[in-house]
């Protein structure tokens, strides 16, 4: 088939108009990349850099061989790992009954799942459940009180739901249990749904550092986030009122190498989900 | 075999210390116990574990065992509020603001011990606390805190001196003095690139619109810090003040003359110390002590060509403007403290409890204890050198494992009952310089007042004020329009405020 000029010069502009878009988004990540293996030197007087001048690895040795970053990052695979599949357990077990008719008060579950969507406790409720709950200083308190989004738990109920009837009914005859169903026959049909929302959780875990920095008094349990937070604020805050004494800034290449260390592994995992992606979100969303 | 001597000279640090406190605290009844936890603000990158050095030879030198809780600086006060608000509070614990209202509320609601006589019968607090600071941190005239004390003056322009020398002007005395400088390196190619592309000065709006530098330059121009007394013994905020006004048109001139950053409203202090660092700028308004630490990635770049150059010889510092008001010497005071160590009544039930923390605080704030939060342990983190601490060769190290412990420190830096350092000779002036200007420091008069409409409402009334301010030197607003903008804050309650400081002010004279 011969394409018409107009369609070809569509196509052209179209692919350079998203590509220079898609650059943009790109362009931080270089930046902060090419920054991470600048020397110090060279980066100070340039300020912007986009194309490499110079090379060390000075900071990424620095920072790795810190025992903090490497343990906080530790801490946070660990954190991630568990937590998703945790959430994603939890999501899965409470939106699986709620997408039957058949469940006893279901609108009234229902109802008090979506009032949490509207009304949320605050921080000071929040701390004393997790404080009476015994869970302050554990890792417990940062998996625990966020294990299922009520976002997600809908989308799940409606994808549940939205599975046609009669493979369930089938199976009950064939004298299938419902742990039976949910394991053989519902989860195979989710997996779509289950990648979409393990880095969904995934992310969300492994981002999260306000929960770490109220709940936790121990220091060696801080996930990364915490400590690449404490390095980044050091440095924006100099030349602030209430900045301490002597305190000392870490080099703008430090906290490159720290960014660089506390995005790598999350963006390792997107490319192997991403295919999941676009039919993962689309499904349950619109049918209900 | 280092370990050993380690440990050897803490036990004798440990008896030596022993003796003179187990006579102080005779007769009364005290109780130490041997664990207790200690929340303080953390301002270094890493956290040191249980075996850190410096943490070891604390808890031997107090003889308990301190269990830190370390937490972001910045995430600290709602770390805090969150724990008082469910009266799950730490033994001992840094409370940063003295005039939060939280802190206010739960200390006049009897949460906290009144350390007030306390601090009078211990022979450490009340010779290392001087009245003025304890009278800054008090509330309704109690003591319910020790503070952290900190250098009254810190503040000073700073300005390249490698510059100014090429420039040949003379050290600048004035405001106008300074103008020149700002004026003289934006017209000239002093970073040697090319172009004349040198911003003056650059300024950047700080966390509640409040322009960086705008703590000093009124100061300079003869206004007060925050609030100025006037002769019929009123007090009034400062930006209310003839020298405030001039100091705006200062800055508007710059702005008009192109001399100022036209960004300022959207960058932060932080981006203009990198501008400074990287030469785009040759001055900037802040804290002497702050080209110790913030310029060092520069000088090692300077020192590509010139091995020997040092930092003062790339940078230089006046303190001592003269302001135009009564051509004297002002230069702002800070508060004179930095946080402050609060006691909570839910975990030391008895005053035979409060009695060993504070022992435990006594410890820490002895010469033995100074030195150890200042510089470490001997032989580990610093060599004595002609009765000098000189600290090892290892800034990461040092920062990290004596640094972080510095927050537990109580009056070191105004005491200074440690060791005096073997610093080079830059770093020994900015302290002399610092120690020398306190007697002209122009310190916040409101500081030990209280205002509930301001602990209320107050950073919000402010931040319009910041605004307007940074309209006015943007030419947005003019002098009719920041009067309106002075008036609105006067009826959204800043009258309240005014009237509430100085009825506090006339109760404290008399």
């Amino acid at each position: 088939m011969k394409r018409s000029k107009a369609s070809l010069l569509f196509d052209i502009f179209n692919h350079s108009f998203l590509g220079l878009v898609s650059l943009m988004a790109m362009i931080p990540f270089i930046y902060i990349l090419i920054a991470s293996i600048t020397p110090p030197e060279i980066l100070l007087k340039e300020r912007f850099i986009l194309i490499p001048k110079g090379f060390s690895l000075e900071a990424y040795g620095y920072v790795l061989n810190t025992s903090t970053i490497t343990h906080a990052l530790l801490v946070s695979i660990c954190l991630t790992v568990t937590g998703t599949l945790f959430n994603l357990a939890m999501t899965v077990l409470f939106a699986y009954p709620l997408s039957h008719q058949g469940l006893y008060g279901r609108s009234m579950i229902t109802f008090m799942v979506v009032f949490t969507m509207m009304f949320s406790g605050g921080i000071l409720p929040t701390y004393m459940v997790v404080r009476q709950l015994g869970l302050i200083d554990t890792y417990a308190s940062l998996i625990l009180p966020g294990s299922i989004s009520t976002f997600n738990l809908i989308i799940f109920r409606n994808f549940f739901q939205s599975l046609p009837a009669e493979i369930e009914e089938s199976a009950k005859i064939d004298g299938a249990n419902y742990p039976f169903i949910l394991s053989r026959i519902i989860l195979p049909l989710s997996v779509p749904l289950l990648a979409t929302f393990a880095v969904m959780y995934g992310v969300g875990i492994w981002n999260s550092w306000f929960s770490a920095t109220l709940y936790l008094n121990s220091s060696d349990k801080w996930p990364i986030q915490v400590v690449l937070r404490q390095i980044i604020n050091l440095a924006t805050r100099v030349g602030s009122e209430d900045i301490d004494v002597g305190v000392v800034v870490p080099q703008q290449s430090v906290r490159m190498v720290t960014i660089i260390i506390t995005i790598t592994p999350i963006l390792l995992v997107y490319p192997f989900l991403q295919r999941y992606f676009t039919k993962g979100i689309l499904m349950g969303s619109i049918k209900g | 075999m280092k370990k050993r001597t380690v440990s050897l000279f803490l036990c004798l640090l440990l008896l030596a210390t022993l003796l003179p406190f187990s006579a102080l605290a005779e007769g009364e009844d005290v109780n130490v116990r041997d664990k207790y936890t200690i929340m303080i603000p953390l301002w270094t990158t890493e956290v040191p574990t249980e075996d850190s050095v410096t943490w070891q030879a604390l808890n031997e030198l107090t003889g308990t065992q301190l269990e830190l809780i370390f937490v972001p600086s910045d995430v600290y006060t709602e770390r805090l509020t969150v724990l008082m608000a469910s009266n799950q509070l730490p033994d001992a614990f840094v409370v940063l603001k003295n005039k939060d209202g939280t802190y206010v509320n739960a200390a006049r609601g009897g949460m906290f011990w009144d350390l007030t006589e306390f601090i009078q019968e211990s022979d450490v607090f009340s010779a290392n606390y001087s009245p003025l600071i304890l009278q800054n941190t008090a509330i309704d005239g109690r003591n319910y805190a020790l503070p952290r004390t900190r250098v009254l003056a810190r503040k000073a322009f700073c300005y390249r001196r490698d510059w100014l020398e090429a420039s040949g002007l003379p050290k600048p005395e004035t405001m106008e003095d300074i103008y020149n400088v700002i004026q003289n390196f934006a017209a000239n190619d002093y970073d040697g690139n090319g172009k004349i592309d040198t911003i003056g000065l650059i300024t950047a709006a700080g966390s509640n619109g409040s322009l960086w530098g705008m703590d000093i330059m009124p100061i300079y121009m003869g206004s007060g810090k925050d609030w100025v007394v006037q002769a019929e013994n009123t007090l009034i905020p400062s930006f209310m003040t003839e020298p405030y006004l001039n100091t705006m048109k200062w800055l508007k001139r710059l702005y008009d003359e192109n001399l100022l950053n036209k960004d300022f409203p959207t960058i932060s202090s932080a981006k203009g110390f990198e501008m400074v660092a990287s030469e785009m700028c040759g001055v900037f308004f802040g804290n002497s002590d702050e080209i110790l630490t913030n310029f060092g990635t520069l000088l090692k770049a300077k020192q590509q060509e010139n091995p020997d150059l040092k930092l003062e010889d790339i940078f230089d510092f006046t303190s001592a403007v003269i302001s135009p008001t009564d051509n004297a010497v002002h230069t702002p005071g800070g508060s004179g403290f930095n946080g402050m160590f609060v006691f909570a009544k839910a975990n030391l039930p008895t005053e035979a409890d409060l009695r060993g923390i504070l022992k435990v605080f006594e410890i820490i704030d002895s010469a033995e204890g100074q030195n150890l939060v200042n510089w470490g342990v001997e032989g580990v983190h610093y060599n004595l050198v002609d009765g000098k601490a000189l600290p090892v060769d290892d800034s990461t190290f040092i920062t990290n494992d004596v640094l972080t412990f510095q927050q537990l420190g109580l009056t070191g830096y105004t005491s200074q009952l440690y060791l005096p350092g073997d610093v080079d000779d830059f770093t020994a002036r900015v302290n002399a310089d610092q120690k020398e200007m306190a007697q002209y420091a122009v310190v916040n008069p409101v500081l030990p007042l209280s205002s509930d409409t301001d602990t209320e409402i107050g950073t919000m009334l402010t931040q319009n004020i910041n605004d307007a301010i940074a309209q006015f030197v943007a030419g947005q607003l003019d002098e009719a329009g920041f009067q309106v903008a002075i008036n609105q804050w006067l009826a959204e309650g800043g009258e309240a405020i005014i009237e509430e400081y100085n009825a506090a002010y006339q109760a404290a004279q008399n």
